[in-house]
């Protein structure tokens, strides 16, 4: 008998830093929630971004990884992706809260195949 | 001795460059620019001094080098549009939130009483209420709120919500209620009215609020507001998710403008029809009075507008009276329309039927001489009117390779939709009928309900596709093709045109299948009824079937339908007919032009 393994089929989300990224975690969460798509966060500390994103979607059963920095860089990829472009790419000095609810919620449209919010 | 061939047409002005040798022409090259100012005006020079110049380049010579322009004597021919609906979906006594939100929250259906939800805990103990949060309140605030009233004994039996965040709160409840999210215009809902929420489940659409005995039953209406509420069942079909709120009645009125109808004058009587009747009956009354003479639409009425419209553009246009503005023919296609709903909150749309109506208008003879004069001072370059477009069309056309006369030529234009016939003793027989190009497009932007003229334009000229993932698209075919590099995120499993190699991302909500067919039957309804209709105007005794060959030339014959949809329905009458390739180089461009040239020094 074969044995399979105990992977869900989530979005993957590698987090550098649950307690110092909380309140941009918890958006990106919100996002992908109210699209009714399951999430996986992991913490792991790393050195690019958009690497980052890259391993935890790799790691991912549906493809798509987010990355959240301490610093609060948020990159969203697809494991098809090359590393260097990335789906979506959000630094928080530039964004305000609403940036990280919508990579949450493009990240389930993409394992949906729904259209993106830009 | 270099000279051109210019036509000018209502969208494009074109030339056909040549040099006479041993009183030959020999062709040297083609211009092409957009027509300035409305065809036959000396506004024109500018779109002539453009083409020319880029056929001069291209032919390696100089302006002064041409000696001579033969310039179209251009039929005097002016088509309008205009599309009103008949039918309108107005909403009295009770309003609704028909849009349809990709995440509601919850499922079911609440009965209550349109409540803020801060004054959920002001209220009692079994009162039953359907609770409104604004955006500015938080999911996390709003899910406390709604359990406390709940485990208050306060019945909330839904929540109508402006931000996205029904499926948030809705996790976050001690009981399942339906919430409907992403009410941008929340303002509006009436408070302290009695509502019904419903949200179907996942895959299945909604079943009380969809039928007007189930708003019947919710409201108990009698039987007269029942039939009130139809509307908003039909416009409430196939939503996953919906609001319907009573509010007494008089906040909306009701008002019915008659469609109309069409009064037809005729060389061979007159006729009347009723525009309800639909686009058919009034086409069969334009066979019955042919050839027509004017057109009206009785005064107050849609129609009565519509024709006031059509014939106020003309009068601008040819500075003339909108009174003796005479239509010479109509063309009528029933259509669909989107129309906002009267009454609606989320700003719904409902496809309402309407007719649609192409006229063409002959005015008085056009001052080419004018616009002659003006060439001939400006470009220094003497200029000679020649011919009647038809008869230079025809001469155009059949220097398409495997032509002959007798032939039938079909131009499909921007404006109006010619066509010409020469018999073998070189007698030419033209007709002039209103819609082509600009109707299609009218259609296309109502049926689809997009206003962007440029995204209208390429959706009637490019296929579209779907972006499937990150690197395919499916496109019309079923076919799927694949990209080295991955595409644009913004383009991500929406529908694109292909247009020019690049995929343009069409508005949300468009389907495929919808955009296909609404294109199609746009050109077919415009295009192939006007080249069956146009061809037994000018073919011996009416009998289309005397034809043998007909050649398609025109911008619109350069579409990638329009003239297969032709030479496909055409075959049934046993005609030959395809798309024009002037010259054996032109395509289907360029005929009048080469026809002035040829004209002027034989074949």
């Amino acid at each position: 008998m074969r044995v399979f393994e105990e992977i869900k089929p989530a979005v993957k989300i590698y987090c550098e830093d649950e307690e110092l990224a909380r309140p941009f975690l918890k958006k990106v969460c919100d996002g992908l929630e109210e699209e009714g798509v399951p999430f996986e966060i992991e913490v792991r500390q790393g050195e690019d971004p958009e690497h980052m994103a890259v391993s935890a979607a790799r790691d991912s059963r549906v493809n798509i990884g987010i990355f959240l920095g301490k610093d609060g860089i948020c990159v969203l990829t697809h494991s098809k992706m090359p590393a260097n472009m990335p789906v979506m790419k959000i630094y928080p000095e530039l964004e305000a809260a609403d940036g990280y609810r919508t990579v949450g919620t493009n990240a389930a449209r993409l394992a949906k195949n729904m259209p993106l919010k830009f | 001795m270099i000279i051109a061939g210019v036509d000018i047409g209502n969208n494009t002005t074109e030339i056909a460059l040549a040099k006479i040798e041993d009183g030959k022409p020999r062709f040297l090259a083609s211009g092409i620019s957009r027509t300035t100012g409305i065809k036959g005006t000396p506004d024109n020079v500018v779109g002539i001094r453009l083409a020319l110049e880029e056929a001069v380049k291209k032919a390696g010579l100089r302006l002064e080098e041409v000696k001579l322009l033969r310039l179209n004597e251009a039929t005097p021919v002016i088509a309008d549009v205009a599309m009103e609906a008949i039918t309108e979906t107005i909403i009295t006594e009770s309003t609704m939130i028909g849009h349809n939100p990709s995440t509601p929250g919850g499922v079911g259906l609440g009965v209550g009483i349109t409540t803020p939800i801060f004054e959920l805990p002001s209220k009692n103990p079994g009162e039953k209420v359907i609770a409104v949060v604004p955006k500015n309140v938080d999911y996390e605030d709003a899910a406390r709120i709604i359990n406390r009233a709940l485990e208050k004994g306060v019945d909330v039996q839904g929540a109508i919500v402006q931000k996205d965040d029904g499926v948030l709160i809705s996790n976050r409840l001690s009981k399942t209620i339906p919430i409907v999210d992403e009410v941008s215009l929340i303002e509006k809902v009436p408070l302290n009215m009695l509502a019904c929420v419903e949200v179907a489940e996942q895959g299945f659409s909604i079943k009380t609020l969809s039928n007007p005995y189930g708003i019947a039953s919710v409201f108990n209406l009698s039987p007269e507001e029942t039939k009130n509420v139809v509307p908003i069942a039909r416009a409430l079909i196939g939503n996953r998710s919906a609001v319907v709120i009573k509010t007494p009645a008089g906040d909306v009125q009701e008002r019915k403008i008659p469609a109309g109808s069409l009064k037809l004058k005729g060389e061979n009587g007159s006729a009347v029809v009723d525009l309800e009747e639909g686009a058919e009956k009034v086409m069969k009354a334009v066979e019955q009075v042919w050839p027509l003479v004017d057109a009206e639409g009785t005064p107050s009425t849609n129609v009565g507008g519509l024709i006031a419209r059509v014939k106020e553009t003309m009068a601008e246009l040819t500075s003339q009276n909108p009174k003796d503005i005479r239509i010479q023919d109509v063309l009528a296609v029933d259509t669909l329309v989107q129309q906002k709903v009267t009454g609606g909150i989320a700003n719904e749309f409902f496809s309402e039927d309407a007719v649609a109506i192409g006229a063409m208008v002959k005015s008085s003879k056009l001052p080419m001489e004018k616009v002659a004069e003006r060439v001939e001072k400006e470009l220094g370059i003497p200029v000679e009117i020649a011919g009647v477009e038809a008869n230079m069309a025809i001469l155009g056309a059949i220097t398409t390779p495997g032509t002959d006369v007798p032939v039938a030529v079909l131009d499909l234009g921007g404006g109006s939709t010619d066509a010409a016939l020469m018999n073998r003793k070189g007698e030419v027989l033209s007709v002039h009928l209103a819609g082509a190009g600009e109707m299609v497009n009218m259609l296309i932007a109502a049926e689809l309900g997009i206003s962007d003229r440029q995204a209208v334009e390429d959706i009637k000229r490019y296929p579209v596709a779907k972006v499937e993932s990150l690197f395919s698209i499916r496109l019309e075919d079923g076919t799927v093709r694949f990209f080295d590099k991955p595409l644009d995120p913004q383009t991500f499993a929406r529908v694109c045109l292909l247009k020019e190699g690049n995929l343009v991302p069409l508005p949300a909500g468009l389907s495929m299948e919808k955009i296909r067919e609404v294109r199609r039957s746009a050109k077919r309804k415009v295009f192939v009824t006007n080249a069956v209709r146009a061809l037994s105007k000018v073919a011996p005794s009416g009998n289309i079937r005397l034809i043998d060959f007909v050649i398609m030339v025109g911008g619109s014959a350069l579409d990638f339908e329009v003239p297969e949809m032709i030479s496909d329905t055409l075959a049934n009458y046993g005609i030959v007919a395809g798309r024009g390739n002037i010259r054996g180089t032109e395509g289907p461009r360029n005929a009048v032009a080469t026809g002035l040239v040829l004209s002027g020094w034989g074949r």
